[in-house]
């Protein structure tokens, strides 16, 4: 096992942690945060899964590929954020509501 | 509240209901530490695909190498952004200014940009780190910017940086944002996409395909991108930060739904006090 490896694991390690907090944290904020994680996690892991140790100058094209995509996941933080924002406006709580019954989009969705 | 009434702040209240979280909605303790134990299953299960990886060949760094005197730049990095894979990049400030009027169409009406300046009791500290930081950060985004055709930078860092700024000028107070939706933020935000489009279309007379620079014509055209892009990505992320749906008070009074409000008419959740017609009003200003 190389640093490289070592890398590459880290990133492996972190985008796990970010997936089981999105599934056990209720808070939306808190799963904004894990998301972010996640993508973190898959950006140090394509960064260091491709990198060989014989080259002097790392390989541009994930570098590339990995800045364009920081750029998009602040977007989508940006807008995630903005809808737990709105959640929280329009009903008090930043928690997704678990009660069926007041949501009309839901029982459209069973229906179908 | 009429258009004209001051704009909904988030209170010390909101920020402390938006941001508590005392984790009894999370479920309960076995069932996270069951999702721990799958979580950690799934760790080991990527970590040994991971390790069975074959050693990647050398083909397309050395094509990038080898291919980047064409590109009109010498930092690799950005000749893969702006020549070789032109199209992500265009498609990425794409995805921002899309994000932007995402967020835009949330909340028409109900915004926010921080504190007034009154409200903040550490104002003066704000004050001292605009003076120091916003001269910094304007002055280092233009290097990032020119140093990006041989150097790590570009347009993105230097985007940020700026956005940076921006944003503490907007919360320390000193310039009002524009209004959100506004004709001038509008043309700043789209700028960056427009003549990247317009550059494309432009080449295509003498090279025939879209985004192919003319020989010779690469640098000036990728550098004068880079410029218009920081400019409209510091607008589009300055625009993000401020420019969000504003949280009202979470007063029990105040904490009611206007179901004019909603264009698909969804009932009001049942945990929340049942209002009178008036008071509906109240939420959102």
């Amino acid at each position: 096992m190389t640093v490289l490896d070592l890398y590459a694991l880290a990133g492996l390690g972190i985008f796990v942690l970010g997936l089981h907090a999105v599934v056990v944290r209720a808070h939306l904020v808190w799963k904004v945060l894990a998301i972010n994680l996640m993508g973190t996690g898959i950006f140090i892991l394509l960064l260091a899964a491709p990198a060989r140790a014989d080259e002097a100058v790392a390989d541009p094209l994930p570098q590339a590929m990995v800045l364009t995509g920081i750029v998009v996941a602040v977007a989508a933080t940006a807008l995630a954020l903005g809808m737990a924002l709105r959640v929280t406006a329009r009903t008090g709580s930043p928690f997704l509501s678990e009660d069926p019954e007041p949501d009309h989009t839901r029982s459209e969705d069973e229906a179908q | 509240m009429s258009e004209s009434a001051p704009r909904p702040r988030l209170s010390e209240a909101a920020d402390h209901a938006l941001l508590a979280d005392d984790g009894t909605r999370d479920g309960p303790g076995w069932l996270r530490g069951l999702l721990g134990g799958v979580a950690a299953l799934v760790l080991v299960g990527l970590g040994w695909a991971l390790m069975q990886r074959t050693p990647r060949s050398a083909m397309i760094p050395d094509l990038i190498a080898h291919r980047l005197p064409e590109t009109g730049v010498s930092n690799p990095v950005t000749g893969v952004l702006l020549n070789f894979r032109s199209y992500d990049t265009l498609l990425e400030v794409a995805v921002l200014v899309t994000a932007m009027a995402a967020v835009w169409s949330l909340d028409r009406g109900s915004r926010q940009f921080g504190r007034a300046p009154s409200e903040m009791s550490n104002q003066e500290v704000l004050d001292a780190l605009v003076r120091l930081a916003v001269p910094v950060a304007f002055l280092t985004a233009i290097y990032l910017t020119w140093m990006g055709s041989s150097d790590p930078g570009g347009a993105f860092q230097a985007g940020a940086l700026l956005a940076g700024a921006g944003v503490l000028l907007a919360v320390s107070g000193v310039l009002r944002p524009p209004t959100a939706g506004s004709l001038t933020v509008r043309a700043a935000a789209a700028s960056g996409v427009a003549v990247f489009v317009a550059v494309g279309v432009a080449v295509m007379p003498w090279t025939g395909s879209f985004m192919a620079y003319p020989e010779g014509w690469a640098y000036p055209l990728i550098l004068g991108i880079e410029v218009l892009l920081t400019f409209s990505i510091a607008v589009v992320l300055v625009e993000l930060f401020v420019d969000v749906p504003a949280v009202p008070d979470p007063d029990p009074s105040l904490a009611t739904v206007d179901p004019l409000g909603d264009p698909l008419g969804r009932a009001l959740p049942s945990s929340l006090p049942s209002e009178d017609p008036d008071s509906g009003q109240e939420e959102e200003g």
